[in-house]
């Protein structure tokens, strides 16, 4: 690493975790009181130029990639000022998203102390279409809305909509021209002939970024930090991705090397700023200081490397490694993730490298099964070209890049569906009735009475869910008649209307689906305990669940122990996950698309709902207490996945993955399974395998010595930990404690 | 159809062969080297293993027990392994875990459908299946319909074994397997009986055999402290394998996790009380190796 990218890194890094993007906050609120007697999208579009052409171009020592927001640091009175400010103008994510449809959850928190004005903030979570404005420059776009005005078929609305494009794309067009000018001035007064060429070489690329067609890979990458930065700190919201790069960056850094214009190095170094400068604004630091008050606080940007392209060619470049090679070369930082499109038979050098990098602890890169993700988009409705394109931001959501508006998801607690379903449709823990009235539980004569109720819970919670998006999105189409989004909207010019209207040719919402797992375990704890030992009367049962097991403590350490659990590849409690999933995509399919043509889309993930939302529950069969988190994504519960990382694994491969396009796995491994070369075969043959079986996703981590101290604390939470030597095995709870001290410091190979 | 008893099945397990592989360790072994790590791996009955650190104290192991084998007395639990029957009855009376029967029986056929489940895994690393032990030869029709329907299947089978086995069933065993790891612990006839318990004529025997048989074939050296890591028996080793064109070893190097294993299974006393190396112990002997004219690979 240059001693430059490391002293940039190093500012980024102490900046103050208090500190907030003062000065767009300050000419957001002058531009409102300028522009409010305009309608919206005229509002919103004259407010972003107004703040563009008054930000300071500010360019820091040592960068050659420019622009950033402006860190600050607020005066006790501008912080009163400030949370004022907020609890005026903040949009309300949960009323406009349409997150939890029985609104079951009561911690689900806004961001209050970070500035989002409703009339200009998005739901961010998105990918644009940049290699269209990479190719267009703002100034192409700006002419192509020109010239789509001479339509004299426009309507109205139509044409509001281009003028904003134009207001904002000429914006963005004198945005890097001011950082060129400004390049130019400090050049002029360059203390060194170093300096000088930097400040020579700032004012050549934005002579051209963005307003022009990027002509170099430099130009290519300074003009995607431009879109980027714009749309995540000014514009603002959080999990823009970046997309296909190794795509849509290689034939600049092609023409350059052709050129003689660059370096293989020096494209490293420009990727190296890049990650720098993004996770300025990921909301912390390296060391995880806190979150910033700014818009995309916590996010998570991703690069898509590999796959296939539109035609069914392989996407594998130099960039695809300098991508990766720039992670490792970096150590420590957060962003972006890596996704990587495996497909059978994909370049097994690009594989092989991603699995080193997941092989040294990293836990990126995460890989998604093309074929299977592709007919899971097809399956929706997407047409066959436009499936293949696919990307992600995040966490894990699909995405068609430029064809879809803004994220829509809904969290649905499955657990809390079959708390409903053993109590006709009355919460347990409220008493409230959120449920229709299903069977009594009196009535139930076995597990498919249960499953049957279930069902219909789980089909009323998605009828609400409908209505939830069907508001919100009337809510969205009247409030956003224009956005910066839009303009990297492959059709939005063509059709002279913003995402959120018809600019977007696909609408999706996730229905993410928490705690599989809790859920299996639960019925096949039920049947097993009610319907085929017959211990106890189902009245009974639930009797104890309510107490959360008091007095029956040793029931539910029974039931922990001695049931299968899913995630052990162990059919007989896998077959509740597969009929619970099935019945999932059936319910999900039988929805009508919304009027705008939103479709549903079935995931099973949690992200870490199911820590927030398991405060909801109250115990469950499986012997989980009330209010402790439940299974997480299409994990096995915690502690629990004994078989290693092929029982979970074979666990997931059960499950209909063929329709959730978005989701995740994680999967842990021992670090004496992933170590030295034959290790990392090991792992690449995982990945390998568990696609051919149907896999969809997976992200691996490497068990480290900070799980293992906490293994030792709690034993019985990390019964799945196994120490193998040659031969040799056992649980590492079962360890004396000084061996234990003795693998936690030097000898996590063992396990 | 046979029926055999295993001690553990590991699935994804590592130093057992090429690969990704299922390991199924055979219950029962003839000799008893006096650094074993696997005690439960000597007889070839089940046998009680009992983790304290989960346990409640709350006596029900003891309660279900109809031999009286099992009691609690003065907040610790006292075990009588002579009147235990290895029932299980502790065990499923157990909440919490912490009572297990280390050695259940299974048929030939079910054990390979387990092992089929994996097949991708193998198919994608170059892995397979491994019947290790104890000592997988002490239970020979078991092992041998195991590796025939595995075979069957298509899946690559390996066998680890200590060699201590009559001709007959060691060249019948290799008829069925596609590959052995085979263990070499003392080179002295006498030095063998006395650490291992059982005479090193046959095992060199069988070890001949195997190198003339074709059958690709790993051998493993457990490095053991004070026993069989002197320059004499090393040296001695490595001119044997020489002599039979083998070019490397792999060296499983002594480790003492074991200690809490012995515990266990009630008999810590039986533990056995060996100083673990040092890296720079290891190291040395390592090279020592290797100027013998073999190339140690550390597993």
């Amino acid at each position: 690493m240059k001693e430059r990218i490391n002293r940039l890194r190093k500012l980024y890094m102490e900046s103050p975790t208090r500190a907030i993007f003062l000065e767009r906050t300050l000419l957001l609120e002058e531009a409102k009181r300028k522009y409010e007697h305009l309608d919206r999208g005229s509002l919103y579009a004259a407010a972003m130029a107004y703040v563009l052409d008054n930000m300071e171009a500010e360019i820091r020592e040592d960068e050659y990639i420019v622009s950033t927001m402006k860190q600050t640091l607020l005066t006790e009175e501008q912080e009163e000022w400030y949370a004022e400010l907020c609890a005026d103008n903040n949009f309300k994510a949960v009323l406009l998203m349409g997150f939890d449809p029985l609104r079951i959850s009561k911690s689900i928190g806004e961001q209050d102390d970070i500035y989002y004005p409703e009339w200009f903030c998005s739901y961010g979570h998105n990918v644009g279409d940049y290699p269209r404005v990479l190719k267009l420059g703002f100034s192409g776009l700006a002419a192509e809305a020109r010239e789509r005005m001479k339509d004299p078929a426009l309507g109205g609305t139509q044409k509001t909509f281009l003028e904003n494009c134009i207001v904002v794309c000429d914006a963005m067009t004198r945005f890097g021209l001011r950082y060129s000018e400004k390049a130019r001035e400090l050049a002029e007064g360059a203390q060194t002939e170093e300096e000088r060429r930097r400040f020579r070489t700032i004012e050549e690329t934005c002579k051209v970024s963005p307003g022009l067609p990027a002509q170099t890979f430099r130009q290519a990458v300074q003009s995607v930090w431009f879109f980027h930065m714009v749309q995540a700190a000014l514009v603002g919201c959080r999990d823009y991705s970046f997309g296909r790069i190794d795509e849509y960056l290689y034939p600049y850094y092609k023409a350059d090397l052709e050129a003689g214009r660059i370096t293989r190095e020096e494209a490293l170094e420009i990727i190296e700023e890049w990650y720098i400068h993004e996770s300025e604004f990921i909301g912390y630091a390296f060391d995880v200081k806190g979150m910033k008050r700014i818009p995309n606080y916590d996010c998570i940007q991703y690069i898509v490397l590999g796959g296939t392209d539109v035609d069914g060619r392989e996407v594998c470049n130099d960039i695809s490694f300098l991508a990766m090679e720039a992670w490792m070369d970096l150590e420590n930082i957060k962003t972006p993730q890596i996704i990587v499109r495996w497909f059978r038979g994909m370049n097994q050098d690009l594989l092989d490298c991603a699995v080193h990098m997941n092989a040294a602890g990293k836990s990126t890169p995460s890989f998604f099964n093309e074929e299977l993700i592709i007919k899971a988009l097809v399956q929706y409705g997407v047409a066959e070209q436009d499936a293949r394109i696919f990307a992600y931001y995040g966490c894990n959501n699909v995405v068609i890049p430029g064809l879809e508006d803004n994220l829509r998801e809904s969290w649905h607690n499955g657990p809390k569906y079959l708390e409903l379903a053993l109590h006709a449709g009355v919460d347990p823990v409220t008493q409230k009735r959120i449920g229709p009235k299903t069977m009594a539980p009196g009535d139930m004569q076995g597990i498919e009475d249960v499953l049957g109720a279930f069902r219909e819970q789980l089909a009323h919670a998605l009828y609400l869910d409908r209505q939830d998006h069907s508001r919100c999105d009337q809510i969205w189409h009247a409030m956003k008649p224009f956005s910066y989004e839009s303009l990297f909207g492959t059709d939005c010019i063509a059709k002279a209307s913003s995402l959120d209207a018809e600019g977007s040719r696909y609408r999706h919402c996730n229905i993410e689906f928490m705690g599989i797992a809790t859920l299996a375990d639960s019925l096949y704890a039920l049947n097993q305990v009610v319907f085929v030992e017959k211990r106890f009367t189902l009245p009974e049962f639930l009797e104890i669940l309510a107490q959360d097991w008091a007095g029956h403590e040793e029931l539910a350490m029974h039931i922990r122990n001695h049931y299968p659990k899913y995630g052990n590849d162990d059919d007989a409690v896998d077959i509740f996950a597969k009929r619970v999933g099935d019945m999932l995509v059936e319910e999900v399919g039988k929805l009508k698309p919304l009027y705008n043509g939103r479709k549903a889309y079935a995931s099973f993930y949690s992200m870490m709902w199911h820590r927030h939302m398991g405060v909801d529950v109250g115990a469950t069969p499986d012997g989980r207490h009330a209010y402790e988190p439940f299974s997480e994504n299409l994990s096995g519960t915690y502690g629990l996945e004994k078989n290693g990382p092929i029982g979970a694994l074979n666990s997931a491969a059960k499950l209909p993955l063929d329709w959730t396009p978005s989701g995740a796995h994680n999967v842990k491994f021992l670090p004496a399974t992933v170590k030295g070369p034959e290790g990392e075969a090991r792992l690449k043959a995982c990945i390998n395998a568990y696609m051919e079986k149907g896999g969809h996703q997976i992200m691996m981590t490497v068990a480290d010595a900070e799980e293992l101290k906490r293994a030792k604390e709690d034993p019985e939470a990390y019964q799945n930990l196994m120490v193998r030597v040659f031969g040799f095995s056992d649980y590492f709870i079962s360890l004396w404690p000084d061996q234990q001290d003795e693998i936690i410091a030097r000898d996590t190979m063992v396990l | 159809m046979a029926e055999g008893i295993l001690f553990d099945i590991q699935r994804l397990s590592v130093g057992n062969g090429p690969g990704i592989r299922t390991t199924a360790f055979l219950k029962g072994c003839q000799l008893r080297c006096a650094w074993c790590h696997n005690p439960e791996s000597h007889a070839p009955e089940p046998d009680l293993k009992y983790m304290k650190n989960i346990c409640h104290f709350c006596g029900h192991c003891a309660r279900a027990c109809e031999s009286g084998a099992l009691a609690l007395r003065d907040g610790a639990l006292a075990y009588d392994g002579a009147a235990c029957t290895r029932c299980g009855a502790c065990s499923r009376a157990c909440p919490y875990g912490a009572m297990k029967i280390s050695g259940y029986r299974i048929g030939a056929e079910a054990l390979a459908a387990l092992f089929l489940r994996d097949k991708e895994y193998y198919d994608a690393s170059g892995g397979g299946i491994t019947l290790s032990g104890g000592e997988p030869m002490a239970q020979p029709d078991f092992l041998g319909e195991v590796l025939e329907l595995s075979g069957q299947m298509g899946l690559a089978t390996c066998v680890d074994t200590s060699g201590y086995c009559p001709d007959g069933a060691f060249a019948a065993m290799l008829e069925k397997t596609d590959m052995v790891l085979f263990d070499v612990k003392h080179m002295d006839p006498a030095r063998h009986l006395e650490y291992t318990g059982v005479d090193n004529a046959q095992i060199f025997q069988n070890l001949i055999t195997l190198a003339g048989s074709g059958k690709p074939f790993c051998v493993r050296f457990p490095m053991i402290p004070g026993y069989n890591d002197d320059e004499e028996n090393i040296a001695r080793t490595c001119a044997m394998l020489r002599g039979l064109h083998v070019e490397s070893v792999d060296v499983s190097v002594f480790h003492d996790y074991y200690l809490a294993k012995y515990a266990q299974m009630f008999r810590p006393e039986d533990a056995p009380d060996i100083r673990p190396y040092t890296e720079e112990e290891i190291d040395q002997r390592l090279e020592l190796i290797a100027r013998h004219g073999v190339k140690p690979n550390r597993v």
